[in-house]
């Protein structure tokens, strides 16, 4: 179940928010538990046992490390701890990257026996919660964090329906408090709203209606494909995840504030960087800063020789790329992005700050795209092709009278998901806000209106002719 | 609970949700299930039976997701708010239908795959070689190649139009070939009302000169448009166009029949109903939204048209799409019609048909659209048992 449905809106959220604010405060726990599991099972009945599994076996690690440590056995914490990681990873790595890897080995003379499993799917969001799950048994081992006593509590940590599927990783050490006590109140809640509110029009308004045209770029027909088409398809795709992504991301938060959590905002405005570093300290927040607490600053991040550096960061931005999927182009993508940053380390970044801003702009721009089309084709000969497309390798139209067409009638949008990219739409609502009960009051109905409007695409693209005359 | 502290923002933010969301989900529960689509024309998602299976495989919560959206209260007021965001917006279309000028609104599509038209134009050059009869083709252009007139001014529409329409006619190539789509567009062009414009036909008057052309193609004399006297059945015509692109706002077509002297003397005959009724036009249809099926009593897989004045006439064997039906009546005036509709006739194979008939004409009339998409003309060529 996705947030922007019709069954999450109309009857996931509230069942689930009548139940959880009928029961006293000491249950919801136990509840939101429940309806969390409930929720992912309904997509993936089977892997929900997949999940109880590593939640028990979470919970037991995280309570064997903190007992180890309690005894004096730091040695005992650190195999507990090693038991856990190898456990998760082991998980993850079989149902997300098995098939990859037989796949590649049996590339290799004498490994041809290998097969792949035809019937493993990947489970839905689980890159998301093994993560989760292991920050909390480091957290412990770190002492950062003490265990948690209560199963039912660590169960909804590592389920919590809001950010199950997509993030934002939250780090365990950053909710154990609210995992015992939280504010359940009307102003956090209708902030909840107007951020879940503004996720949900990203998703459906902006997001989905951007994917369309990607989609329709990206099947034009190989003899017809021109340079400006072929712009225009990445440039959607390029909205399209954005808002995709940082829209269900918000979708979360406001779900989570609605529960009384306060999760991590996982976006800032990535679109307008001056540099690719800036890029990835706004894009997807919470993988960065897993990845540098979990695995940069354990290799000894930048405390350590030049060379262990570069080590280091190219690992980060390996595994960074892998996790996103398991298929050569996300690898690719990775150390695209490993090469980019390390150029800018080196020297690029002084001259960025000193060039002006349209320039850094257009640079950090121009290779966030690319970095899209690695990411959007996974059959690296078919992202080749589009790529010689985009500077006329295999079509010498510059622009079709299509291309015209679709370019005018869509211009009005494409400048709403500029100004969408940009923090300008929140600003003037904070400048405004803060300033009259009137606006603020105005502003509450203009976000139950993006409601109706969103609820309106969503029942439009299941509305699905079918016509009499076909034909 | 004291509510003053609360901001009215605030209330109205969480209210407002809560409203909307309880609102809907109570009132979907409580209403009854629809059944069916007459906009759409096709059967709704009811409540979906639940069973373990069902559930485990993911049946269930796909089921629950169209239920969801097909029972969805107010859908339709939704599906209009959509399509006029969409039009405020400026871009000119909704669900792949434009907004064209003089009220017209035009279905279309920019690119072609032509797999199926390759296997369709395959199976009518086998037909012509394997059958001793006969055999012409016309193709009627969709409204996206006729129209051009009405089409956005910035739409390619004859460089999109022309590209398709020269795969088809290349590949048959050999075959005699009956051009409709110059013809009706110079009418179109002309301001003549020969497509509907919430619908993909032709009017009557569209398929009458449709009429004329074959006519000529045959060597016969057409009756002259005086002959007739048009009969306005409908001013509320809302057709295909209209359902698909949730522009309530478009005005309905006008429907016409072409009556003329001793029509009612002809009988259509539904052949695997085994009904008839005398002329041409199931009139029971005009009372509902798909206006279009009055002629010739609509989809059916054999129709056989017959003059009852006892003069012997030469059979014509009609292979047609729904653009044969308001054609059907014009040549029934000429021949004695054995209609077959390949989508749904899998009684006998078409060159059974043809031998007990005794035709020694076969005309293929099809709608550029339904060459393009969906293989039936395949059907052409499979022997029966």
């Amino acid at each position: 179940m996705v947030f922007s449905s019709l069954e999450f809106l109309l009857f996931y959220l509230s069942v689930t928010l009548l139940i959880y604010f009928a029961v006293p405060l000491r249950a919801r726990n136990i509840v939101l538990l429940a309806v969390s599991l409930f929720f992912y099972g309904w997509g993936e009945p089977l892997y929900v046992f997949l999940m109880i599994f590593t939640i028990v076996v979470d919970y037991i690690f995280g309570l064997i490390v903190e007992r180890k440590r309690e005894r004096g056995s730091p040695k005992g914490a650190k195999t507990a701890l090693v038991a856990a990681v190898v456990i998760n990873l082991a998980i993850l790595g079989f149902f997300k990257y098995y098939n990859f890897f037989v796949t590649n080995l049996r590339l290799i003379p004498g490994l041809e026996w290998l097969s792949p499993l035809e019937n493993l799917e990947l489970p839905i969001g689980i890159s998301f919660y093994t993560f989760q799950a292991l920050s909390y048994v480091i957290d412990v081992y770190r002492m950062d964090t003490a265990a948690q006593k209560n199963i039912a509590s660590f169960g909804a940590y590592v389920t919590l329906y809001p950010q199950l599927i997509a993030g934002p990783i939250v780090r365990y050490k950053d909710v154990d408090d609210q995992l015992t006590s939280r504010e359940h109140s009307i102003p956090l809640f209708a902030e909840g709203t107007r951020t879940f509110i503004a996720g949900l029009s990203k998703k459906v308004l902006l997001a989905n209606t951007a994917g369309m045209l990607w989609e329709y770029f990206r099947a034009v027909p190989m003899d017809e494909r021109t340079v400006l088409g072929s712009w225009m398809g990445m440039i959607f795709f390029t909205f399209q995840i954005y808002f995709d992504f940082s829209g269900y991301s918000d979708m979360a938060i406001g779900l989570g504030k609605m529960i009384g959590f306060r999760f991590m905002e996982n976006f800032n405005y990535p679109y307008i960087s001056k540099s690719i570093t800036e890029f990835w300290r706004r894009w997807h927040i919470s993988l960065g800063v897993w990845f540098r607490d979990y695995v940069y600053i354990p290799l000894g991040g930048n405390r350590c020789s030049k060379l262990k550096q570069i080590r280091n960061i190219f690992i980060v931005w390996f595994l960074t790329g892998f996790w996103h999927g398991a298929s050569w182009n996300f690898i690719i993508w990775g150390l695209y992005y490993f090469a980019l940053l390390m150029i800018e380390k080196l020297f690029l970044l002084k001259k960025l700050e000193k060039a002006p801003a349209f320039v850094s702009h257009i640079y950090t721009l121009f290779f966030v795209v690319f970095g899209w089309l690695l990411f959007v084709f996974e059959d690296l000969s078919a992202g080749a092709v589009y790529l010689g497309n985009m500077f006329g390798v295999g079509t010498d139209t510059f622009a079709s009278g299509l291309d015209i067409y679709n370019l005018v009638r869509n211009i009005a949008f494409l400048a709403v998901l500029v100004l969408a990219s940009t923090p300008l739409p929140k600003k003037i609502y904070a400048h405004l806000v803060e300033r009259s009960r009137a606006v603020r009051i105005v502003m509450s109905v203009v976000g139950i209106l993006a409601v109706i409007l969103s609820l309106a695409y969503l029942v439009n693209s299941s509305y699905n002719p079918f016509l009499y005359y076909k034909f | 609970m004291n509510k003053k502290k609360y901001r009215l923002s605030d209330i109205i933010s969480v209210a407002g949700l809560l409203v909307i969301i309880y609102g809907f989900a109570v009132s979907m529960i409580l209403s009854p299930d629809k059944t069916f689509s007459e906009d759409e024309n096709r059967t709704l998602q009811t409540f979906p039976r639940f069973s373990f299976e069902s559930l485990t495989n993911g049946e269930f919560a796909e089921k629950i997701s169209k239920y969801c959206a097909d029972q969805m209260p107010l859908r339709s007021v939704f599906i209009d708010v959509k399509a006029a965001a969409e039009t405020l917006l400026g871009k000119v279309e909704n669900n792949n239908v434009v907004i064209g000028n003089d009220g017209y609104i035009i279905a279309k599509s920019d690119y072609t795959d032509f797999t199926d038209a390759d296997k369709n134009l395959g199976a009518i050059k086998e037909f012509a070689e394997s059958n001793e009869v006969q055999l012409r083709v016309a193709i009627a252009g969709r409204s996206q190649d006729v129209l051009l007139r009405y089409m956005p001014e910035l739409y390619p529409a004859k460089e999109v139009s022309d590209g398709t329409f020269a795969h088809v006619t290349d590949g048959l190539d050999g075959i005699t070939q009956i051009d409709l789509l110059e013809p009706l567009r110079q009418r179109a062009d002309e301001g003549e009302y020969v497509y509907y414009r919430t619908d993909h036909h032709w009017t009557t008057l569209g398929a009458y000169y449709a009429y004329v052309e074959i006519m000529d193609s045959y060597g016969l004399e057409p009756y002259p448009l005086e002959y007739f006297t048009p009969e306005v059945v409908s001013e509320e015509f809302y057709g295909t166009t209209w359902s698909k692109a949730g522009m309530k706002w478009v005005s309905p077509d006008t429907m016409e029949f072409f009556r003329f002297e001793g029509d009612d003397a002809y009988v259509t005959e539904i052949v695997e109903r085994e009904t008839s009724f005398d002329g041409f036009y199931d009139r029971s249809y005009l009372e509902k939204k798909d206006k279009y099926s009055a002629f010739i009593g609509g989809n059916s897989g054999r129709v056989r048209i017959t003059a009852q004045d006892g003069k012997e006439r030469e059979t014509l064997v009609l292979i047609k799409d729904s653009f044969g039906h308001s054609l059907a009546p014009f040549l029934a005036m000429h021949f004695d019609l054995d209609i077959l509709d390949l989508r749904y006739y899998t009684a006998q194979s078409v060159s059974d048909v043809i031998a007990e008939s005794g035709a020694g004409k076969v005309l293929i009339i099809y709608n550029l659209d339904s060459v393009l998409s969906g293989d039936t003309l395949v059907q052409l060529n499979v022997e029966m048992e």
